[in-house]
Formats: C-alpha cells, structure tokens, sequence
C-alpha cells in the first residue's frame, strides 16, 4: 500500500470537491437549513415544555450526518465514472484498496466538516448545548455512524462494480433504508417483531436509541454503545472483502470496463 | 531484439442474450521491442477486448501474456508500472487544471518530486503544450485535449504504449499531428506501441507489422507489404503516351488501351522500367507514367468481403 498515491487521489479529489459547486451546496446547505428548521421547532417546543424536540435535533443531524457520510463516499467514487475518467485511473499502479481508501477519507472528511457545521449553527443560534455535556457519547456516536456509512458505501460500491452504473442511484437511496430499519424518532419496540429483529442488526439503531435515552435519563448504558461499535465494525469487516470480490468479478465479466 | 509482447492462446468468452460467443479465441502473436505494432479488424473483432486484457482490466478465460516478461494475471502491478494506454475516447476531469492533472498521474506512477517538473517541461515542449498547463481542461478544443492525453500516455516512460483509436472522431489536420505525434514519440522515447485504428491509412503510415483480427481470431499477420502482396500479387502501371499505334503488338505484349492511356497489370517483383525500355524502343513517346499498388484499405475490403 502506497500513503503517497493516497494522498494524491485525496489532494485531486479536494481540489475537485472545492470547485464543485453545487457539491459544497449538497454537503452545507441542506444540513443547514434543516438545522435551522429543527431549531426554531425546539424554540417553539420550549414554550410547550415538550422536551422530545431535543430528540428530533439530535437524530436529525445524525441521520443527515450519516446520509452525508454515505452518499458522500459513493458519489466521491462514481464520480470519476460519471467524468468518465474511471478507466484511467484503473489502468494506473493505484491499487484498488487505496482508491477506496482516498475515497473513503474524503467522504468522512466532508461528512465531518458538514456535521460541525450544522452543530456550530444550532449551539449559536439554539443555544443547543446536549453535546458539551456529553461529548464522549458524541464521539462514540460519530464514530459508529462513520464506520457504518463507510462500510454501507463500499458494499453500494461492489454492488454498483457487479451490476453497472445504471444502477448509480442506489449510491443516494441505500442510507434511507437502513435509516427506515432503524427507528429514528421513535423506539424498536413501535416496529413488528420481524422489522424490530432487523434493526437490531443495524448499528444505526443504537446511535438512535442511545440518543433518546441520552436526552430522556441523561446517560447512556454502555452496552449499546458497545453494540453498535461492533455490529459497525462488522459491517465495515464484510464489506472490504465484498469489494475486492466484486472488483475481480467484474475484472472476469467485463463490467469493469463498461465503468468509465 | 527483446519481445515486449507475447501474446499465448488467449480466448475470452462472453454472454449476449442469454448466448455464449468468443471475443477473443486462441490468439497469440509477438510483438517486438521499439515496434509500432497495428491491430486491424472490422467493428466488434475483438481489438478492444485484447486492449483490455494487455491493460489488465479484463481477465481472459484462457491463456495468457507477457509484457516486458510480466505475467498480466500474476504480476498486475509490475504490468501498470511498465505501461500505458489511452484511447480516442480518454477523459480527464473537467474541473482540473492541465498541470495538475498531469502531476497527478505523476504521482500515481510514483514519479520522484524532483523529475516530476522536468517530464511535464520536456513532454510538453515534445509536444507543444507549454501554453496549455495553467488551463482548466474544459476549456481545451479537442485537438489539444489529445495532446494532453498524449503527454498523459508518456508520463511513467513507458515501454509499451496502447493506443485505442487515437485519432477517432479528430479533423483530419489535428489527426496528422496526432500521427506525427505518434511517430516522434516512438522514435524520440523508443517507445513500443499497440495501436488499433480504423483509419487504414494512419495504419499503413505508422505501422510496419500487423495483425488483422476478425470475429475473435488472427486471420492474417506480418509486415503490411508481405499482407498486401499475399492479397494483391500484382499491381497496375498506367502509362500516358502522346499516340497509340501497332495496337496488336500492344495487346500481345498484355497491355490495355483506353485512349491515349496504355495499362498492364504486374507481378509484384516485375520491374516497370522494362516497359517504358520496351516503348521506346517501339517509337512511342511516354509523356506519363504511374504505379497503383493497393492499399491497406483495398487489404481491409478484401480480407472483411472475403469473410463473407
């Protein structure tokens, strides 16, 4: 593995990302305004003494924090298929895994840098302070929701390698789904016994579920941090293989150079 | 002289409705260091599939190749390190600048900082560039967007370079100079190169060998003089004379006569300067004199309608 070729995909890839306009308006703009929206709601609720808008906040820039991470990393990869540019890069010495990895990194990175930006609004404007009190909870949420976004886009990208790129648009719908399965605003319990059974495998589930108990008893209980960490782990585990598997497969079937 | 291709019983298969069909079946040929090799054949032949399978993009079904000595399934790396490939159809991103978009590949090749700056001058004084490396490639004309992919495909000194179509879809004046390009690489880098064209003339003007592939299999390979004159073992010499006369000594020394325009078809090693002796000789005044060998197009016609 090579750090420099890395670096020279992530240092391209910024310098693209920096003159896409309409990509910085995706990453700012849209987990902005719903900050804000969500934001004067909690005003509102105050007046009201409903406590859950603090709840709705919280996963609400988490679910935009994961949709950013996700979608982010596979638009940053098919984005040089979209230029038709994919081929070039395949038929150069950087090996598939440092590609995803400089892929990877620039997703998390602008993932990141759009949630500390939705959260600087909402401490500035909403006086939204749930994350100073507990930031170590934060930075275990963070780091669940950014492995499993991760892990999600690499399989979105062996499948998108194995079927083709008409199937691109799953790379924007695959974190709705997993977002379905996993009881965002509301606890497992509300879902049938075979939706419940399903979210339970969902490292999402136990950002949500912790978020809720956070903001209800002010604590968290360690086992579902602990749950999530690994169900996130284990997804990021299966998913690498499944790439290489699906990068080779389509090396044999001829996918891969239908993938400009 | 070193081999820097061997190509051995590649065979690639693949699926079109539901039925299995060769690509690629059993081909193997060589190709030698410091050659501008051509790969001829109708469309869906099978040249884009060997591409692929020299480039490492596409694993065959059977068979392998060498390149350099590196095997393209078992030393993958070592393959991309030793080549490039762009094709009439090579994209960069549009938002980037020339210049950067050149270090990049710089860098992927693993270039060292230091040589870095001296390869763009040099690649793109060769090929007259200077003033395009401060610009954004959207606003490139296609001419100089081939330039670009041209210095691109030269950037890790390659030993083998594939050219797909270069020149597919350029005006006839900036498709020159992409042949001349070609050319001056090749003579100035030492540079193998693989070049599959449609164009019969780019073909004849920068390649001395051949391979012409049809429905996945070689049917003809060798130096394009040997391939045409196995098609074609005679040529035409037209000769204009100021009046025809003694027309049955004409006809029975085998000529045609059309006006004031003698022709007689000749074996490919048969000397035409016999036959302007043997005129003169008969008191005519030549006042013209032409050969007509076929071309590689007239090759290409021969070899698609005798397939028929």
């Amino acid at each position: 593995m090579s750090l420099r070729r890395i670096s020279t995909i992530i240092r391209r890839d910024i310098e693209i990302m920096l003159n896409l306009k309409w990509k910085m308006v995706e990453t700012f703009y849209f987990p902005a305004t719903m900050t804000v929206i969500w934001g004067f709601f909690i005003l509102w609720s105050q007046e009201m003494a409903f406590e859950g808008a603090f709840v709705l906040l919280t996963v609400n820039m988490f679910w935009s924090f994961a949709y950013q991470s996700q979608s982010g990393t596979n638009q940053q990869i098919m984005e040089d298929r979209w230029t038709e540019t994919f081929r070039q890069v395949v038929t150069t010495p950087l090996k598939a895994h440092e590609y995803l990895i400089g892929k990877s990194f620039i997703g998390v990175l602008f993932s990141l840098l759009s949630f500390i930006f939705v959260i600087v609004i909402a401490y500035v404007f909403f006086d939204y302070t749930l994350f100073l009190n507990n930031w170590v909870y934060f930075l275990v949420f963070v780091s669940i929701v950014l492995i499993t976004s991760t892990a999600i886009s690499i399989l979105v990208s062996s499948l998108i390698t194995i079927l083709g790129n008409e199937y691109a648009f799953i790379s924007w719908t695959t974190t709705q789904l997993f977002i379905l399965f996993s009881a965002p605003f509301f606890p497992v319990e509300v879902y049938p016994f075979v939706i419940r059974k399903i979210s339970e495998f969902i490292p999402y589930t136990w950002v949500f579920e912790s978020i809720r108990m956070l903001v209800d008893s002010g604590y968290v209980l360690p086992s579902m941090l602990s749950r999530g960490l690994v169900l996130s782990l284990v997804f990021l585990g299966i998913s690498i293989p499944v790439y290489s598997k699906s990068y080779k497969l389509a090396r044999k079937n001829g996918r891969l150079v239908k993938i400009w | 002289m070193t081999t820097a291709v061997d190509i051995r019983d590649i065979s690639k298969k693949f699926k079109r409705n539901g039925k299995e069909f060769y690509a690629l079946k059993d081909i193997s040929f060589k190709i030698k260091e410091g050659e501008i090799f051509g790969l001829l054949g109708p469309n869906g032949a099978g040249k884009s599939t060997l591409i692929n399978i020299l480039t490492t993009i596409l694993l065959p079904d059977k068979g392998t190749a060498k390149i350099f000595g590196y095997d393209i399934i078992e030393e993958r790396q070592k393959i991309l390190e030793t080549i490039n490939s762009v094709s009439g159809e090579t994209r960069f991103h549009w938002l980037l600048k020339v210049k950067n978009i050149l270090k990049f590949y710089l860098d992927v090749y693993d270039i060292p900082s230091e040589k870095k700056k001296d390869r763009i001058e040099y690649l793109a004084e060769m090929l007259e560039m200077k003033h395009l490396l401060n610009r954004t490639y959207r606003t490139l004309s296609t001419g100089e967007k081939m330039r670009v992919t041209l210095v691109k495909s030269l950037l890790n000194h390659p030993k083998l370079v594939l050219y797909d179509e270069p020149t597919v879809g350029l005006d006839p004046d900036i498709a020159v100079k992409t042949r001349e390009l070609v050319k001056e690489i090749n003579k100035r880098e030492g540079t193998t190169i693989l070049l599959t064209s449609h164009y019969m003339g780019e073909v004849e003007e920068l390649c001395k060998r051949i391979a012409f592939i049809d429905g996945g299999r070689i049917s003809d390979i060798g130096t394009v003089k040997k391939l045409k004159s196995k098609k074609f073992p005679t040529y035409r010499v037209k000769i204009g004379v100021s009046e025809i006369k003694n027309k049955e000594l004409l006809k029975k020394h085998g000529f045609k006569m059309n006006r004031k325009t003698l022709t007689k078809e000749l074996e490919n090693n048969e000397d035409p300067s016999e036959l302007i002796r043997f005129l003169v000789k008969n008191n005519y005044d030549v006042i013209s004199f032409e050969t007509e060998h076929p071309t590689l197009e007239d090759y290409f016609l021969k070899m698609t309608r005798d397939r028929k």
